[in-house]
């Protein structure tokens, strides 16, 4: 496979823009999703985040110099697009009505076994109830397994300040936890 | 997951979380959130290139025509008002020149010699007017106007 850079070359000097996209998309694009949909648990939601995602890269990739990873770049604008679009639906809605979008989240295929079912939802319910920036330190760290000074980069804060995040976020479901 | 070796910070981290939450529930949520409708991956490059191109063709020409349009009003507005600026300075100029070179000087000598005999009229005639209030002790503070 070839690597991030090779083909960001190649969108670049235009032989082949669609092509060097395209390759890149199916790269990255699983990753991507599914580090949005943590955040916005919905599929609906997610998949228009990563549309817009999507057409950010393609316009900006020009007048990307590779100063940092691409992975990196690309998760940024990820956190950037979902922060925006999770704002926005505050606004429209006053706030976000965590209770509905768990009913309508919860797959049963997953959860065959109702106590095990139970705890899905009290996590996608504590999930949801975290600020965005804990909420996102806590995905990349605990699943992406991703370093502080990664995570510092995609969120635009210092380590210190990661690490004070995901530390928050595991203190804050604690107490979620418990008021379920 | 990424290539990068487990630091035994992150050790930490994950065994933090896993005393609030089973590790079996965790992973339930990853595995949740990994459901994707069938065959969504496969079509999502296909689908965000007719995306890319459906919204940057409309967007460009929109553009190019607002800025053609907005350049088109500018050329027109500089067009416009250098013209009326040097009719401007053209009408200012003919003016002057007619004032200057037109005039016979014949013309121009009458013109101060009768001024110069209105004004001689004139105040011959207040002083006569003064003179005659004066000689009939019916001089007042408005006579002279």
């Amino acid at each position: 496979m070839q690597s991030d850079q090779d083909i960001i070359i190649q969108f670049q000097s235009s032989i082949n823009k669609e092509q060097a996209f395209t390759q890149l998309v199916k790269k990255h694009q699983s990753k991507v999703y599914y580090q949005i949909k943590k955040m916005v648990i919905e599929h609906a939601d997610a998949d228009d985040i990563a549309q817009s995602v999507w057409i950010k890269i393609w316009n900006k990739l020009d007048g990307f110099k590779m100063e940092s990873e691409f992975s990196t770049w690309l998760f940024r604008i990820a956190y950037n697009e979902t922060v925006n679009f999770i704002n926005k639906q505050k606004k429209y809605d006053g706030h976000v009505n965590i209770d509905d979008q768990n009913q309508s989240n919860t797959s049963p295929s997953t959860t065959g076994d109702p106590h095990s079912a139970k705890i899905q939802i009290k996590l996608e319910h504590s999930i949801l109830q975290l600020p965005e920036k804990q909420r996102v330190v806590f995905m990349l760290r605990y699943y992406e397994e991703f370093n502080y000074e990664k995570i510092a980069s995609i969120t635009g804060t210092t380590v210190g300040g990661a690490k004070a995040n995901y530390h928050q976020a595991v203190k804050k479901m604690q107490e979620l936890l418990k008021q379920d | 997951m990424n290539n990068e070796p487990i630091d035994s910070t992150l050790k930490e981290d994950k065994a933090m979380m896993e005393q609030l939450l089973s590790t079996e529930a965790l992973s339930q949520f990853d595995a949740a959130m990994h459901e994707v409708p069938a065959g969504y991956f496969e079509q999502f490059p296909e689908s965000i290139l007719l995306k890319i191109k459906a919204t940057a063709n409309p967007t460009s020409a929109k553009f190019f025509t607002i800025g053609r349009l907005s350049m088109a009003a500018a050329v027109l507005l500089i067009i416009a008002s250098t013209f009326i600026f040097v009719q401007k300075n053209k009408t200012d100029n003919q003016i002057a020149t007619i004032a200057i070179h037109e005039i016979p000087i014949s013309e121009m000598e009458a013109y101060v010699n009768n001024n110069e005999w209105i004004a001689d009229v004139d105040v011959q005639s207040e002083i006569n007017k003064i003179e005659t209030n004066f000689e009939t002790g019916s001089l007042s503070k408005d006579s002279i106007n």
